[in-house]
């Protein structure tokens, strides 16, 4: 494909790392399995995150199975229903959720939107994924241990985690801190990777305020990871030492079917502050790329310049700062002092300020735009929907007083599965529709996402509204089955067999979603390099897919911001960030 | 927790200085341009490899202020010291202090272009450092001696995990340092080993105040009381 790039680093000095200095696969084992190339690794990480996502996908199958019919099969009883919760938790959050972001889209975005060649750490990168993938077999071993994967909850808390009784308590447990400790390892690798070459590899123009919002939030979630993950190592490693060698870090005086146990004087609630300290940030590890991702197809799909831009980064910053002291408003039951009660919920209230401002200027990006109504656009709008729904049962849980009677219910469930369950997803699915013909030079089959679209996000309401209902009735989570509670009344069993309906439904949706990339890779409709006539940089390559080294002889030079659609004066509605000026150079775009 | 919400705060001030020179306050929608900015900076901008490696250490850091923390909320101040001897231990520290002070030594002969003095450091440095983990394997038998390490209360426990873990990060910057070492007397320059050095010199400045720090924690130090403030119970 022909080179029609308008901007590229002549005379100024680069950053990143030259061409010569890449380093340059010599076999095709090289080149496509130990790959150093970040794009590569990007791929990699996807794939392996929406394999183990689909087994997660298959796990809340069963989990709605036994919730929605219970006893219909003989084989979920109360032991592999708990593993089921446990693991179908865990996977979505850590082993798919943070790997995609962060491994997936931000491995092949940050480079390409900066104009940067690679990761300025390549051998680190790879080393990153293999790492990653270690995790993940580790973790799927545990399926084969004896006594099963551990099904103490996805929140891991002792003492009853590593005690007999629990399901996996002999080998599920182990290996869940096992990779949970190689995950955050692999992490770290990459972590470092992402946030120096945002700081150090960015092409000659692209200042911090004229990166894109993805970027603003990859790099930011990428620091709160660094920091929150450290918390979850020490607990992940001091449980590991409870359960082999006898300590009693978290495990207190305990006696155990009549016999006492060897520990005594540990604190769970010292695990719980750990894990919180980790899992509240994890949130926005999660949420801080979507935001960006979201502004991005907001952007794009309506033709218009982000609303709001310095202040979406501003937020994004108050947003990641925000989230390291609001920790213990999910240790409300626990038991504080109140004046730590009121100081945690009211900077979870706060944190609602910077969040509200992000969703009130999509809103506003979408006034009088020019919406085009694409796949990628649909799921961002379904995205803005999905989180300001659970963003505000949020509201409802940060109170000390309201969520103290709700704790522990289908309510508390509903609301993070909205806001950072089905949120993200959407944001995911939207990102992969507008990124894949990047990937691989072809659309996406529109009717089939389409398709996916509308079963997914009508569906994920058809399932989480119930569960609000069904939370506010009492009904508790991680329940074996609740028929015979008094307080239980028996329309919950009808609403529990329509969600589970629904949930079948929409998992075999997704399936259509995964026969759709894999279709799309040889029959898909050749995309072109700028399909969606897009400003940023990774749409100005001069191959699509782009070539190792991204850029050709010469890195781009960046001359405006992002958001540069529908200007007036402009010969088309977008202006490439590396287009000096506003008629355009030739086409402007990749072939 | 004070020394972990402590840490976070002075890391957050340091990001905020960071952001406060990048120009966040600029309105790109009205410019256009090759905008070189941000301004050349006063001195040169820091290698790829020091930023990656100062970003590992703040996690790092974080990751001993948090075990810090745990150790505040579990094994209350004064309770248990000193179980191994601590002339023993201000002798393995003493050796830690001078690791990382020959590893200076070293840059700064490597940048004069001496590369027989930056190779005498490195050798200073590596011995330095593994007679500081000698001293801290001597504590550990002596604490397996006394009985402590199986005694139903953190104190011992946590005695064990943190040292190991410090010893850990210890062991894994002296393959980078004996690789460092090796080039060096295979025969690279000063002007190779100077930044090779100097990524060593930070790991070891980093891992030495850390200690300086748990030291003070499970140890009867002159500024064991600060440390105690700072991890206690919120």
């Amino acid at each position: 494909m022909a080179d029609a790039q308008l901007g590229t680093a002549g005379p100024f000095p680069t950053s990143g790392p030259d061409e010569d200095e890449l380093y340059h696969p010599r076999s095709w084992l090289t080149h496509y399995v130990f790959s150093q190339d970040a794009k590569i690794i990007a791929v990699q990480y996807s794939t392996t995150a929406l394999a183990i996502g689909l087994v997660a996908l298959v796990l809340s199958w069963l989990i709605r199975l036994q919730l929605g019919f219970p006893g219909l099969v003989s084989f979920i009883g109360p032991a592999e229903y708990y593993q089921f919760l446990t693991m179908h938790g865990m996977i979505m959050v850590v082993y798919l959720l943070t790997a995609l972001f962060l491994g997936g889209f931000g491995n092949y975005l940050i480079p390409l939107m900066l104009g940067a060649r690679d990761m300025v750490f390549p051998y680190v990168n790879m080393l990153s994924y293999w790492i990653y993938l270690l995790a993940v077999l580790v973790l799927v071993a545990s399926f084969f241990a004896p006594g099963g994967p551990t099904g103490a909850g996805w929140t891991l808390y002792p003492p009853q985690a590593i005690l007999a009784g629990t399901p996996g308590q002999e080998w599920g447990i182990v290996l869940m801190l096992l990779s949970l400790i190689l995950f955050i390892i692999g992490f770290t690798m990459g972590g470092v990777n992402y946030v120096v070459t945002v700081l150090q590899a960015r092409a000659p123009g692209m200042t911090l305020m004229r990166m894109p919002l993805t970027i603003w939030g990859i790099f930011t979630a990428t620091v709160l990871a660094l920091l929150a993950f450290p918390a979850l190592f020490v607990g992940a490693v001091m449980m590991l030492l409870d359960r082999l060698l006898g300590t009693s870090f978290f495990m207190p005086a305990i006696i155990e079917a009549g016999q006492r146990l060897k520990y005594g004087g540990g604190s769970p609630i010292l695990f719980q502050h750990l894990f919180w300290f980790f899992g509240h940030p994890e949130v926005y590890i999660v949420a801080l790329p979507a935001f960006g991702i979201v502004s991005d197809l907001i952007s794009t799909h309506a033709r218009k310049n982000i609303f709001g831009y310095r202040m979406m980064v501003w937020a994004i910053v108050a947003i990641g700062a925000l989230s390291f002291v609001v920790w213990a408003h999910h240790m409300y039951v626990s038991g504080m002092n109140p004046y730590f009660g009121f100081f945690f919920a009211t900077t979870t209230l706060i944190i609602a300020i910077p969040t509200a401002i992000k969703v009130y200027n999509w809103v506003l990006t979408l006034w009088r735009g020019d919406i085009h109504l694409t796949v990628p656009m649909l799921f961002a709008i379904a995205f803005i929907v999905t989180f300001l729904n659970g963003g505000l049962t949020g509201l409802f849980l940060g109170n000390v007083v309201v969520d103290v009677p709700l704790s522990d219910t289908m309510f508390v469930v509903a609301h993070f599965h909205m806001v950072m369950g089905v949120a993200p997803i959407l944001v995911i699915f939207g990102g992969i529709y507008h990124w894949y013909p990047k990937v691989t030079g072809r659309m996406l089959d529109e009717r089939l996402g389409r398709l996916h679209f509308w079963v997914t996000f009508l569906g994920a309401y058809a399932i989480f509204f119930p569960l609000h209902y069904i939370g506010l009735l009492g009904v508790p989570r991680r329940y074996f089955e609740i028929e015979g509670l008094g307080f239980v009344p028996p329309s919950v069993a009808s609403l529990n067999a329509f969600v589970s309906i629904v949930a079948f439904i929409v998992g075999a949706a997704q399936l259509v979603f995964l026969a759709n990339l894999a279709r799309s890779l040889t029959h898909g409709a050749p995309a072109g390099g700028n399909p969606w006539r897009a400003t940023t940089l990774e749409w100005q390559t001069p191959r699509t897919p782009p070539a190792h080294g991204n850029w050709g002889d010469a890195l781009p030079v960046v001359y405006r911001w992002p958001y540069d659609y529908s200007v007036p004066g402009a010969d088309r509605d977008f202006v490439p960030q590396n287009q000096p000026g506003l008629a355009g150079a030739g086409t402007g775009t990749a072939p | 927790m004070s020394l972990v919400l402590l840490y976070l705060a002075v890391l957050g001030g340091l990001a905020a200085r960071w952001l406060s020179r990048q120009r966040l306050g600029e309105k790109p929608w009205l410019e256009a341009g090759p905008g070189l900015a941000p301004p050349p900076p006063d001195r040169p901008a820091a290698p790829a490899a020091q930023v990656g490696l100062a970003l590992f250490l703040a996690a790092v850091g974080l990751l001993f202020a948090l075990l810090a923390g745990a150790h505040g909320m579990r094994v209350p101040a004064g309770a248990w010291r000193v179980l191994p001897d601590p002339r023993l231990v201000w002798l393995a520290t003493g050796l830690l202090v001078l690791a990382s002070a020959a590893l200076h030594v070293a840059a700064g002969a490597a940048r004069r272009g001496d590369g027989a003095g930056a190779r005498a450091g490195l050798l200073v440095a590596g011995a330095a450092t593994l007679g500081f983990l000698a001293g801290q394997g001597l504590a550990w038998r002596q604490l397996w001696g006394s009985g402590a390490a199986t005694a139903p209360d953190a104190a011992g426990a946590f005695f064990y995990l943190i040292t190991a873990l410090h010893a850990l990060h210890l062991g894994g910057g002296l393959v980078a340092l004996g690789s460092v070492t090796a080039a060096g007397l295979r025969g690279l320059g000063p002007d190779g080993l100077h930044p090779r050095i100097a990524l060593c010199a930070l790991y070891w400045d980093a891992l030495m105040a850390i200690w300086l720090v748990l030291f003070g924690l499970l140890f009867r130090t002159p500024w064991s009381g600060w440390i105690d403030a700072l991890c206690g119970p919120a």
